[in-house]
Formats: C-alpha cells, structure tokens, sequence
C-alpha cells in the first residue's frame, strides 16, 4: 500500500490536464452530464478532484482493492457525485460494472502486466459509445544487468544474462508484441513507442474494425514521473460508423495522435516561483517555439540550447496548469 | 400412382467458380493462405536444387517479399519461377495426378493452394513468372470471376524480363474483411503473421531462406530443448524417438523448453494472467514446415492415455514431430497444409509415442512443483543449454538409442530425469487461506516488509514454529 507523492509530480500533473483536454473536445459534442468518470485515484484522489472541477456534470466512481486507501479514499471525498467502490478493477468489471455505460475510464497503473493489457481490453468491450478511455502504465524495462555490472562481468555472461531478460519478457508479453524483439527497442523512448504498440495490438484484438465499434486513438504521450517512465494512451470507443467523425474532432488538437505514431513526450521543466513569475508576464504568445521565453531568461534550463527550448515551449502550453508546490502550515 | 411427366435426364457436375472463389476460401484463414503462397515458392527452390536440400544452408541466396497495404498484396520471389510444363498443375483448380513433383521434398498435394489464396486474398491478380527461358503473364480478373463459362485464364509471353528466375503476385481488389486486416487491424495481423511466419518458417529460415514483410526481415523462433551434458546418471535431457514408416521419415523430441514453474507461480496464474503459454505443446513439422504450431489439445495427445490436460503447470514443455518424405502425399497434413489429419495410421502410431514422452515430463512436473523443490528443479533446468532440433537430430547419433520392438518400431533414448530427494515419512502438502491484510502484517512481522509472497510467508511461519517444536 505504498503511494507515490501523486501531488508533487509536475508530469503528471500535465497528463491530468491533457485528459481534461480529451473531455473537453468530446464534450463540445457530446452530452456529457450523461457521462460516468470511473478512476483509479489513490489515497487523495487528484484526478477526481481536477476533472470534477472542471466537469461538474460528471458522475464519478472510484475503484480500490485495498481497503485502507478505500477509506483514505472517503476521508479526501470532494463531490457528492462521487461512489466509492473497494474492489479490484477486475472484479467490478466482472460483477458490477454495467455494460455500455457511458464513461470516462482511467485505468491509471504503477506498473506493467499482461493484466493491465487484458483489463484494458475488458474495459474498451464493456464501455458504451463513445466512451473515453485511458491507460497509463509504467514503461520502462528493467534491466537485470546494470551498466556497472555490465563492466565486471565476462561478456559471454552479460549476454547470456541479457538473452534471458528478453526471453523473460517474450514469455510474460509474446502475446501482445511481434517476434523477434530487439535489445534496443527495451531501451527508452523505444521501449515506450513498443508498450504503446502493445496497446494497440489487444485493442484491434478486441474491437476489429470489421465490428460495430472501435477504439480510436487520440493522444499519447511517454513522461518521467519521479524515476519511471510512465506512458499514457487516451481514445475513444466509438461507432465504427463514428471513427471519421471522431478523427475530425480531435485532428486539429497539437497534442493528438490518431495513428499510432511515437508518443508526444511531456517534459516539462523544473521552475522556480520566481521564473515562473516572470515568465508569466509574457504569455500567453502566439509564438510558440519557447525561444523568447529562453531569450527572456537570458540562460539555459537544460544541457542543450534545443532541449531547454523544447522544455519551455512545453512550460508555454501547460502554464496555467504548472504545479506549484509550496510547504505550508495547517 | 399417378402418371409422371418427369424426363429423368444425366445431371451437370462441373463445378462452379463462386464455389472457389466465395466457398474454399472459407476453410482457411488468410495468414495461411499467405503461409501457401510461401510453400509454392519453397516448392520453387526444391525444384531448382532437384530436391537437394541438405546441409545446414542449402536455401541461402533465395528469397521472398511481402508487402501489403489496405490496397494491394505483393509476394516477390526468386526462387526459379514456375516452368511452362506444370502450368497444368499451377493454374488448374486441382491437381490432375501426382507426377509433378515425384522425389521432391514438396508440401503441395492438392494443386490448390496458390489459387485459394489469391481468391482469399482479392479479386484480381498478376502473376508474373520466369523460369530459364520461359517468362509468361497471367491475369485474373474480377469479371473472370463471374465468368461461369469461361474456364480459360489469359496467359501471355512477359513484356520485359526479370532480374532472377522467380515469380511475382500482385494482388488487388481486396476483399472487405482483408482490406481491414491490412489497414486499420494492421498492427494485430502483422504481429499474428509475423509470430506465424517466424515459427512455421523457423526451420526453412534457420536454413537461409530469407523472408520479409513489409521490408522486416524474419528471424526464425525455433524450439529449443534443454540438454544437460556430462556424466551425472541422472539428466535434463529430452525423450527422443525415431523411426521410419512406409516411406516417411519420422523424429520426435520432447522436453523442457524452461524451468518448470513454482506453485506460486500456478497460483498467480489461476488468479491473472502472468504469462504466455506461448512455446508450450506439440509443434509437427512436414518436409521442413510447420503444420502445426504448440498444439495443447487432445489432437497432439495431452489429456488422453494418462496424459494430464494441458495446464499452465505444463508451460515449460515442448515438444517437435518431423515427417519427411518425397511423397508429399504421405505426409498426415490437411489440405489446408496448417493441420493434422488427426485419422492418418502414420500420425496416430507416432501419437502414441509423443504421449509416452509427454508422460515423462509431465510426472516431473509434477513431481517437483511443491514448494521448497521448484527451485532445484528450475536451477537444474536453467542450468542444461538449450538444443536446437538440428542440434538435437545430430546428437542423436551420439546417444544410446534403443530398439522398440512394440507398437510402432523404431529406436528411441529416454531420458533418466533427477527425482526428489525423499523426506523420512513422505511428504504432505499444507494448505490455507487468509486475508490479505493479515498475510501483510505477518509478513511484515518476519520479513521487515509486507510484500513477501504468501507462500513465503506461511513457510517461515511452519520453520519458525518446526524449530521451536524441536528445541
């Protein structure tokens, strides 16, 4: 039962608002006080939180196993709207869950397992049309030889250690990935694009596009939260007769990927209050490159010029949303 | 009895083309019908070589491309194209006789498969062929289709030449359910046909046959068995079996492909799923191809004769049947090529065989899974090389193989596997649930942390409490 500081990562924080986005686009045309947020919140249940705020008319549920954080759960309650529900995900699919819903389901993992791609699945067949649904699991490989040790030991070693650790994922994913797995496709961004595309495989496998519906993808990203590459995909199970439609809603957004390609990477950069104070007096901008807010801090966030660029160009489009985190006293 | 009108007359019984454009398609899925196209050309290369196929590499320098989009279908290869004098056998719906392909090494039988894959595939097709001087176009069209009276295909001398001898398919007009496999369920269908390429085609692969999709080059997933070397009686090694039947060459073996899970590990299984079963079970091959690919059902012998049914427990064993033969006829293949004739007398004479090996793997399973002893048998596991059926055949030659005179005959080795050390009185098996948050505080209690397995936990509970009982 050990929770990450879900409050103080900046990335996240992005991936929640972008999720705020993904609502917002498909509640332009759809009613959305006809809709259910289902969420994995943990003990303080931000995301809840954030999405009941900007989305009143929502109904929400949310889903935990253990019975601590459950109440934990119920102690940080912030809407009437909101059922508690402590279950494990997979028993309220099975039992409670009422098939074609409307809903907002946000299968928000820790970690990566042939369990979370069959629950994803279980979800896009469950959920009603159109329906936004979510996933965000850890992607990151971890490896059993690390690089120091790589040094010390014999290479024939290394290499039998190395063949084992594919093999071990083969065994645990083949059902979800091509053969012939690369070494360099488990290292990062690569080993993101690949969870991503295992993704795709179980949502082709469960809605082809030869049935009534489809999951159509609208955005990824792959971000660092804390020491772990996290990778968040959003779609919506829709009509197959909708899919066009769906396409052209999302097509404009900068943050959309309706094909499958790399995932966006959200970085955005550490600040202090006082840049963020004087980077706030000259946005919003229409020029969206991050190169006058890097001309307006007269230096360099990151290694590169490129880099820290690109890291205020994401501060730019997320800045009314940047977290500020500051100690205070009750 | 009324009088009757009725002019009783010979009835027609030539068949129609919608039965093989709309219904023989239907018998096989499209990946297969793709897996038949490749056969034809690996037919092409025994053509070329007349048969000649041994040695370790004999299909290098010969390839095939594949390359499809929601459009179009192309397969490209150069593998001798096919000569003028079996264009009876190539473009007719069915084979007239055998003789084509007499002493060959071949797969194709029923002189169909070619055909039903373009009809599975699309509705009109280019196929062009060079086979030394021979070089010819043939064109079917989607009104050749409809055409019932219209039997002939328009064939005509290539325009311009191919680099190679060899042919090229170029299909289009895709039917619907194709269309979609190749466009918006691509990512599905290609890891489905890439993970089916790689492991029918493991063997011809592993013998320098290249095939790409969509610019991937294959690489090949073949079965590998553990094999422990030295001189301990007591071994991980594989049953082997070999024998040759009424034309048709046979060798078997099965083993341990890796550790052997832990009950912990059956457990979590029961509960979710942690793993695919996805090198477990029977694997036949015919002349070099796989027919049929990890097969855990009754078809290959699990849960028949005192064989257990195929259970997660079982997912560590592996186990491939070769048939060889230049009558490919002989072979216990569907005509689907990606099947078992579960009847053939071969087939089930050989079936009692891979039964008698399974048994020896599955009793070991069973044997070692209990907590406190999957560990020695997975080191022990981890611990043997993996083999290679290539390896595997020619180490053959260096074991102690013994004659079987009962049932069907041959010469097979079996293997002298480790057993558990016995426990003074036996051995029982303890077992008992409780809440999660309890195991978690007791762990926590022993352990410093609440994560410990279950198992784990209530096994240092028994130890703690044996060494108290004993002091």
């Amino acid at each position: 039962m050990k929770h990450p500081a879900y409050h103080l990562r900046p990335n996240k924080a992005i991936d929640r608002v972008l999720l705020l986005k993904v609502i917002d686009i498909m509640g332009r045309t759809y009613d959305l006080s006809k809709y259910t947020y289902f969420g994995l919140g943990g003990p303080f249940l931000d995301d809840i939180r954030l999405v009941g705020h900007e989305f009143p008319q929502l109904r929400f549920v949310s889903i935990e196993r253990d019975l601590d954080t459950h109440k934990r759960q119920r102690f940080h309650c912030s809407t009437k709207r909101l059922r508690f529900v402590n279950s494990s995900v997979e028993t309220y699919l099975k039992e409670e869950f009422p098939s074609d819903t409307l809903s907002i389901f946000w299968l928000d993992y820790t970690d990566l397992s042939p369990s979370n791609l069959e629950e994803f699945g279980e979800v896009l067949e469950l959920v009603g049309c159109p329906s936004i649904v979510k996933v965000t699991v850890r992607a990151q490989f971890d490896r059993m030889v690390s690089s120091a040790a790589e040094r010390v030991l014999t290479t024939d070693l290394v290499s039998t250690l190395k063949d084992g650790e594919i093999a071990d994922f083969q065994n645990r994913f083949g059902h979800y990935i091509e053969p012939g797995l690369d070494e360099d496709q488990l290292e990062a961004p690569r080993f993101a694009f690949l969870v991503q595309s295992m993704f795709e495989i179980v949502a082709q496998r469960t809605l082809p596009s030869v049935g009534s519906k489809v999951f159509q993808l609208v955005h990824s990203c792959r971000y660092a939260d804390g020491r772990s590459q996290m990778l968040t995909l959003t779609g919506l199970v829709c009509d197959t007769s909708e899919r066009i439609k769906i396409q052209r809603l999302y097509r404009k957004w900068r943050y959309a990927n309706l094909d499958w390609q790399e995932p966006h990477h959200i970085d955005v950069p550490n600040l202090s209050l006082k840049e963020t104070l004087l980077l706030e007096k000259h946005l919003p901008a229409l020029n969206r490159t991050g190169k006058a807010l890097q001309r307006c801090l007269g230096y360099m966030i990151d290694e590169s010029q490129s880099a820290s660029e690109r890291k205020l160009r994401q501060y730019q489009d997320f800045y009314q949303f940047y977290p500020f985190f500051a100690k205070i006293t009750v | 009895m009324a009088n009757r009108t009725t002019k009783y007359e010979d009835v027609p019984a030539t068949p129609v083309k919608s039965f093989f454009v709309g219904m023989l398609t239907r018998d096989i899925h499209l990946s297969d019908a793709m897996l038949d196209l490749l056969d034809n050309c690996v037919d092409g290369i025994l053509r070329k070589k007349k048969g000649a196929v041994d040695g370790k590499h004999p299909y290098k320098g010969f390839y095939a491309k594949i390359r499809y989009t929601k459009d179009d279908f192309q397969i490209t290869d150069n593998c001798g194209g096919i000569p003028w004098d079996l264009h009876q056998y190539a473009f007719r719906m069915g084979r007239a006789d055998g003789g084509a392909d007499a002493n060959l090494p071949t797969v194709g039988v029923y002189g169909i498969g070619m055909k039903r894959a373009i009809f599975k595939i699309g509705r009109h097709a280019l196929i062009q062929t060079q086979h030394k001087s021979d070089a010819y176009d043939v064109e079917i069209k989607p009104s050749w289709l409809e055409d019932e009276e219209n039997w002939m295909i328009p064939v005509q001398a290539s325009a311009s030449p191919m680099r190679e001898d060899g042919t090229c398919i170029v299909i289009s007009d895709l039917n619907q359910g194709v269309k979609s496999l190749f466009g918006d369920d691509k990512a599905l269908f290609d890891r489905d046909f890439k993970f089916k390429l790689a492991n029918h085609y493991a063997f011809i692969i592993n013998k320098g046959f290249e095939v790409s999709v969509n610019g991937d080059l294959i690489k090949p997933r073949p079965t590998e068995l553990r094999f422990e070397t030295g001189k301990s009686k007591t071994a991980i090694r594989p049953f082997i079996y070999e024998t040759k039947l009424d034309g048709v060459e046979v060798f078997l073996a099965v083993g341990f492909t890796h550790p052997i899970p832990s009950q912990d590990d059956v457990e979590a299984e029961q509960e979710r799923t942690q793993y695919s079963s996805l090198d477990a079970g029977w694997t036949v091959v015919c002349n070099d191809r796989a027919v049929l690919y990890c097969d855990r059902t009754e078809l290959t012998g699990w849960g028949e004769a005192g064989v257990p049914k195929y259970h997660t427990q079982f997912i560590a064993i592996s186990g491939i049947v070769e048939f060889r033969s230049n009558d490919a006829s002989k072979l216990p293949t569907t005509t689907t090529k990606r099947g078992i004739d579960a009847s053939s007398r071969l087939y089930l004479q050989v079936k009692n065989k891979m039964r008698e090996g399974l048994r020896i793997f599955t009793d070991f399973t069973n044997k070692w899974k209990g907590r406190g002893l999957a560990q020695q048998a997975q080191d022990r596991i981890k611990g043997a090389k993996r083999r290679s059926f290539q390896e595997l055949k020619e180490t053959s030659a260096t074991l102690t193989l013994r004659n079987v005179l009962t049932g069907a005959k041959g010469r097979q080795y079996k293997p002298q596997l480790p057993m558990p050390p016995r426990a003074d009185g036996g051995r029982q098996r303890i077992c008992f649930v409780r809440p999660t948050k309890e195991i978690r505080d007791v762990s926590d209690y022993i352990f410093g942390r609440s994560d410990v397995s279950p198992s784990k936990v209530g096994e240092r509970c028994f130890e703690l409490k044996l060494k108290e009982a004993r002091r």
